[in-house]
């Protein structure tokens, strides 16, 4: 359970005026649910997701996980419990790493990072098999640099990594945005079947109405750092996008 | 013997390349406090053995100094977030006057009769033959425990910390806390080359590490252009290639010597050699593709 209370941000822009990004807002996230958020540009929602990983420190308000206060932890013990996707598929990889490098990291998301050498020859075929599955031939390059590769894959192999020990929570922000169609399409149903699969509590942020009807069991739109619609998994079915869009003035495609 | 002396020279300062190594390629970091622990190094390798201390306790000390040193850089950076040139200028300034004050004068001389490292390895009947050897063995020590480092759990979240640290944090990697200690291990690395360059060499002055990490710099450069060129892309031939690198240096710069240059000029002729083979690639774009730098 991922319970958030009055949850603010304000950012001063160059300027020197005060934008409230969000303004105290009030969450509960049963665990195992999908929870999908739109919002136009500025609404707060990419806010929310750094609030949640850490990337940003909160003005007032609570994040509370599985009766944890965590609002104060730095990202990188968050990580221990928290996975993240970003709208850049290169983001979430390190380039001059080999992938079977980047999954060993993933693999001791939780661990001490000691002076031992992990990669042996049965985690070199843990991560061939988990490849293997993704059918886009990546099972025979794993000792090559992940720089190497096109921004479908590495979204591709972001997912896996990021569900590799299966994490709490997983937030999705925006990560088709950058993708050809059929990599988008490829990486959104991985990520709902790893999702279910592992019933991993998980957030996405999307422009896309039509993922944002496909994908979750809950809607929530943002406007102005305030929740202004929550739909539950009954009534998102019956959602058409073209309706959707009209949630939103502009910069919304279907 | 003439290129014996600089290969055994360019082996001496392979350490000291290993280190930039660390900091410029693995954090990008361009780490001068290398000038103040390098010498750091020597005055503590010098002083310990004119006062008749064992090579080990001084090669320990030296190691210790160096990766405080490092650890002083690292905390200033990442604490109170200072940029990397101007922590390390920070550092290496003050490291100035306690380089000066573990010296107590300018330069000390180590006693012929005093112990040091290269008293270990005596086959041959020529002296530099032997110390030759010596530094060969460190050589294959060092490339060997770095090539191990950067293969361990560790190691890996030390290089994703550098490459890409939004992602390492995002895998629970401290990615400050990684960089100190990468830095503190870089220093540890420089000062070994004080430690092995005084002994060689026989004395150690305040002045020794001026302008030292632009020489490792350009090892580092020369280095990674050699393996490029002959496709390695190995770890342990691109460490390899590092020292390889500052032997190549080590040579040019004799040559010049040899070639009747006043050594007046060496530092400029340094500076320049390091300029031409960094800025060339940007103004050549047919050699960037062949020589990635960045």
């Amino acid at each position: 359970m991922l319970k958030i209370q009055r949850l603010s941000k304000t950012f001063t822009t160059a300027g020197g005026e005060q934008f409230k990004a969000l303004d105290k807002i009030d969450l509960e996230i049963p665990a195992g649910s999908f929870t999908v958020v739109i919002g136009g540009n500025g609404s707060g929602k990419s806010t929310l997701l750094n609030l949640i990983a850490g990337n940003l420190k909160c003005d007032e308000g609570k994040i509370i996980l599985n009766n944890r206060e965590i609002q104060k932890w730095p990202d990188y013990k968050r990580a221990r419990f928290l996975s993240r996707i970003f709208q850049d598929p290169t983001a979430g990889t390190a380039p001059d790493l080999k992938i079977v490098e980047n999954f060993r990291l993933a693999a001791i998301r939780a661990k001490r990072k000691g002076l031992g050498i992990g990669i042996d020859r049965e985690f070199r075929e843990q991560v061939r098999r988990a490849l293997k599955k993704l059918d886009l031939g990546l099972e025979n390059k794993i000792d090559q640099q992940v720089e190497q590769l096109s921004g479908g894959q590495r979204q591709a192999i972001t997912l896996l990594m990021a569900s590799w020990e299966n994490p709490e929570i997983l937030l999705m922000d925006e990560p088709t945005a950058a993708l050809d169609p059929k990599s988008a399409r490829l990486v959104m149903e991985l990520a709902d079947e790893i999702i279910r699969r592992n019933n991993i509590t998980a957030f996405l942020v999307t422009h896309q109405m039509h993922e944002a009807k496909r994908f979750g069991d809950r809607l929530i739109q943002l406007e102005r750092g305030k929740i202004v619609r929550d739909i539950g998994s009954e009534r998102k079915k019956e959602l058409d996008p073209l309706d959707m869009m009209k949630w939103f003035q502009q910069g919304f495609s279907i | 013997m003439f290129y014996l002396t600089a290969i055994t020279l360019g082996l001496a300062l392979g350490a000291l390349c290993l280190g930039i190594f660390i900091s410029l390629r693995i954090f990008n970091f361009p780490d001068i406090t290398a000038d103040g622990s390098y010498t750091l190094g020597g005055v503590i390798t010098a002083v310990g053995l004119a006062s008749g201390h064992s090579v080990i306790e001084v090669l320990i000390l030296s190691i210790i100094g160096g990766m405080l040193a490092g650890t002083a850089t690292g905390l200033i950076h990442t604490r109170m977030r200072l940029n990397s040139l101007l922590s390390g200028i920070l550092v290496m300034t003050g490291l100035y006057s306690i380089n000066l004050a573990i010296l107590g004068r300018s330069n000390v001389t180590v006693p012929f009769d005093a112990a040091s490292i290269f008293h270990g390895i005596e086959i041959f009947g020529q002296s530099i033959w032997n110390e030759f050897t010596t530094l060969l063995l460190v050589f294959c020590l060092m490339v060997g425990f770095l090539t191990y480092l950067l293969k361990t759990d560790f190691g890996l979240s030390m290089r994703a910390a550098g490459n890409n640290p939004v992602m390492a944090r995002g895998f629970g990697v401290s990615a400050d806390f990684i960089k100190v200690i990468g830095l503190a291990i870089a220093n540890g690395f420089i000062a070994i080359s004080g430690f092995l360059v005084v002994q060689l060499q026989g004395f150690a002055d305040i002045n020794m590490g001026v302008g030292i990490v632009i020489l490792g710099l350009g090892a580092v450069i020369i280095g990674e252009s050699i393996m490029n060129i002959f496709g390695c892309r190995k770890m342990w031939l691109r460490i390899a290639g590092v020292v390889i690198g500052s032997i190549v240096f080590r040579l040019v710069i004799s040559l010049v010597l040899s070639a009747g240059v006043d050594p007046m000029w060496i530092k400029l002729l340094t500076a320049l050699v390091v300029l031409i083979i960094v800025g060339l690639p940007g103004l050549i774009p047919s050699i960037n593709k062949r020589i990635k730098l960045e």
